[in-house]
């Protein structure tokens, strides 16, 4: 009986060893056809705007910050922001005055600079954490530096950011003037393009220490850095428009990031990926609010 | 084609196909998983090499933004490199926008031709033309911003000969493991079904020998299993051993009863010659008789005392319990010695009784003493059945290596009604305490013990006829 057993056994074998046989060649069929979903370019129906960025970060950088302000912008206004970049923080202020972009985030420096050589107007200023309209330049070492305050500097190489910005315009001056020290007493210094390679340079050890915006301080601090010390108060980057900038654009700019509302976990996550000195929301601004920073720099351009 | 019906040959078949099917399906859940692994590791590799091929076009694109200069063929380069320095084989490569269409300034545009007829945008394995391709697809942007697409196509053959080597890996290892866990299933069966074999060999050979060998016991359930069928066995052999001694014991009994039937013909027997020894001693006392005379009459006396010894010894041998010991035995010789004890009932009744017994009859291996009281009792209840000057044949002979022994009687018969009963242990047709019951049960249980057989019939005239046959003991 034990045939009749192995002999439904072997018939099954058979059988399913067939199956087996059979779909060998779809068995080893490997296709995948994976959709690419392509991410739907939002606004393109609308008129385009440029929106200028100096250049304060690398042009990577600028994107990974400020083209999600662009798809807000762009979300909350009729019309589709682009960014336009420069390779400087004067290019963007000339593109702003020649109606090439319609509206940019300069620097402080610049925008005094250029204000009336371009007829620009500030129309708004990011907040800070704290929800005040203000910023610091930091000082920044490695974190076992010995530096620990502005007169160790004597003797050390330190790194400024473009001479464009106010940080890099006016710490230079305002080391001399709270510490005694002067540029001929470093050892070394230079000038980088963007806050972020002022960083990296002194967190890489090719400077001493080195001088940045608070916001690029604060993204560094947890990366081996320091800061040895927090220059006064100045107010925050300025929102500019030109001449060139018709109403309809100003207006619907500055309704929509007035609308943010910082407390809101929709806006909060959304703020997430913004660059983190716009992400705390933004207040009207005139021209006063930048009257301290001009009597730095004609201070500065006085005593050169 | 029969279905299995033994145990081991079942538990072969459904362990074996269970574990056929569930390889089969456990083959196809892990190879089914091993591609998707195999698939997705390239894959990841492959998107891997993708992106890193989308920093340069960024970072060249980005720089053109920024009014920077590059080289006239700075993407082309860009790819080329990639492709140059890419573990796996790249095929082609494509820096393209969402409708298909190449970036790429047209004079640079010469890495690979491009068909928008069957190009896909996506991630793909597929079968084209020079094999199997792998493609891939990632957006050349930073954060939202997305300028195009790099789409490089990889070779993917060796992705599918991998899958191939793990399908052929599979089929192996499971043809392997089937077979393993076949034999050791047939081995398992095998073991089990062993024992269950010998406890069904045993139950069929069932004896109840008291000293043959018991079955091997153990702690598991077979084991317990020949353990209660040893104590069956022995419980049924102590059975047997008290419905034996219960059956001597009816027997005996039988036989005392026999006796009792006998005791008038027995009387009969003592009473003559009792009455010429006392009138031989009557003559004796009288004073003239002759010395002569008086010795004839002493031999009278000594014949008559010699009859009543023969008769009461005749009794004493049929009553006599003669042990178990079997030995060759003549039923002649049980006949003849039954027709004595019941010639005064025989001659009481005027029987005309006739013997025809075959001298040459061998004997029957057995204990003597059944074969007196199987005459005894057939014989008697013949005399019983017939009337006043009734026959009774008794014959015996031998045909074909049986003895045959029969008695037939010209009485009153056996009712109809009567006959599916009268073998059962004390039925009886005939008045109180003239019968026990048991004659006819005893004969057939004796008949039975010998091996032999006994059948009756009633026609073709009135009265019965039993016939013995007995397994002759041939020298």
């Amino acid at each position: 009986m034990i045939r009749s057993g192995q002999f439904y056994l072997f018939g099954l074998i058979i059988v399913i060893g067939s199956i087996m046989w059979g779909s060998y060649e779809k068995a080893v069929d490997i296709s995948i056809d994976k959709q690419f979903l392509l991410k739907p370019i939002i606004g393109t129906e609308k008129p385009i705007r440029f929106f200028g960025v100096v250049s304060r970060y690398t042009p990577r950088e600028i994107y990974e910050g400020y083209q999600p302000i662009m798809d807000f912008l762009t979300k909350n206004t009729p019309f589709k922001f682009v960014l336009k970049l420069s390779d400087t923080y004067t290019g963007t202020a000339k593109q702003l005055g020649d109606g090439t972009i319609a509206v940019a985030s300069l620097g402080s420096f610049v925008y005094v600079k250029y204000k009336e050589q371009y007829d620009l107007e500030v129309i708004l200023k990011p907040l800070n954490q704290q929800g005040n309209g203000f910023y610091h330049s930091m000082f920044i070492a490695l974190k076992n530096s010995p530096i620990s305050s502005l007169s160790d500097l004597k003797n050390r190489s330190i790194v400024f950011p473009s001479r464009e910005s106010l940080t890099g315009h006016w710490m230079p001056n305002y080391i001399f003037s709270n510490a005694g020290v002067s540029l001929v007493d470093l050892k070394k210094f230079n000038y980088s393009s963007h806050h972020t390679t002022v960083a990296d340079k002194v967190l890489s050890g090719e400077y001493d220490a080195g001088v940045v915006k608070e916001a690029v301080a604060e993204m560094y601090k947890n990366h081996g850095l320091k800061i040895f010390h927090i220059a006064p108060k100045r107010t925050t980057i300025p929102l500019v428009v030109s001449k060139h900038t018709d109403q309809k654009t100003r207006q619907s700019i500055m309704d929509a990031f007035l609308s943010i509302d910082v407390e809101k976990p929709e806006t909060i996550s959304l703020l997430e990926f913004w660059d983190k000195e716009l992400s705390y929301g933004f207040e009207k601004a005139d021209d006063s609010d930048y009257e301290l920073t001009r009597v730095i720099i004609s201070q500065i351009d006085n005593n050169n | 084609m029969n279905l299995p019906t033994t145990l081991k040959s079942r538990l072969f078949l459904v362990f074996g196909s269970l574990m056929v099917i569930v390889m089969f399906i456990a083959s196809i859940i892990v190879f089914e998983k091993m591609k998707s692994l195999i698939l997705e590791k390239h894959l990841e590799s492959a998107q891997r090499v993708t992106h890193m091929g989308t920093i340069p076009l960024v970072d060249g694109l980005l720089a053109a933004e920024t009014g920077g200069t590059l080289p006239v063929d700075y993407y082309e380069r860009s790819l080329r490199t990639l492709m140059k320095q890419s573990k796996q084989e790249i095929l082609y490569a494509y820096f393209l926008d969402e409708k298909g269409q190449s970036l790429l300034p047209q004079a640079l545009n010469n890495i690979n031709i491009i068909n928008p007829e069957s190009f896909k945008l996506g991630t793909s394995v597929s079968y084209q033309q020079n094999g199997w391709v792998l493609q891939t697809m990632y957006g050349v942007g930073v954060s939202t911003k997305v300028w195009g697409y790099l789409v490089l196509g990889f070779d993917a053959v060796q992705i599918h000969r991998e899958v191939k080597q793990v399908l052929f890996l599979i089929y192996v290892t499971s043809g392997i493991v089937i077979l393993i866990v076949l034999f050791a299933t047939n081995i398992i069966a095998e073991t089990m079904t062993r024992r269950l074999n010998q406890l069904s060999v045993a139950v069929d050979r069932l004896n109840l020998i008291p000293d043959s060998e018991a079955l091997p016991e153990s702690d598991d359930e077979i084991g317990r299993l020949a353990t209660n069928f040893n104590q069956f066995r022995q419980r049924l052999l102590q059975s047997r051993l008290n419905i034996e001694q219960s059956e001597r014991n009816l027997f005996q009994a039988e036989k005392l009863a026999s006796i009792g039937r006998l005791a008038a013909g027995v009387a009969h027997e003592i009473n003559n010659p009792l009455t010429g020894i006392r009138h031989s001693i009557n003559n004796i006392l009288e004073d003239d008789l002759s010395t002569v005379d008086r010795n004839q009459y002493l031999n009278l006396i000594d014949d008559a005392l010699k009859n009543i010894e023969s008769v009461i010894s005749k009794l004493l041998g049929f009553s006599r319990l003669k042990g178990d010991d079997h030995s060759d035995s003549s039923i002649n010789d049980a006949i003849s010695t039954v027709v004595k004890l019941l010639d005064f009932s025989i001659q009481s009744k005027s029987v005309d009784f006739i013997s025809k017994l075959d001298l040459e009859l061998p004997p029957v291996h057995c204990n003597p003493n059944v074969l007196d009281e199987l005459a005894m009792n057939l014989i008697m209840n013949a005399i019983d059945a017939s009337d006043v000057g009734g026959k009774i044949l008794c014959t015996t002979r031998f045909d074909n290596n049986n003895i045959l022994f029969c008695i037939e009687d010209w009485g009153h018969g056996i009712r109809d009604q009567d006959l599916p009963k009268i073998f059962e242990p004390f039925f009886t047709t005939k008045d109180v305490g003239r019968g026990t019951g048991l004659g006819l049960y005893v004969t057939q249980e004796i008949v039975r013990g010998l091996g032999g057989k006994i059948l009756l019939s009633t026609i073709p005239h009135p009265g019965a006829k039993f016939t013995i046959k007995l397994p002759a003991t041939i020298p």
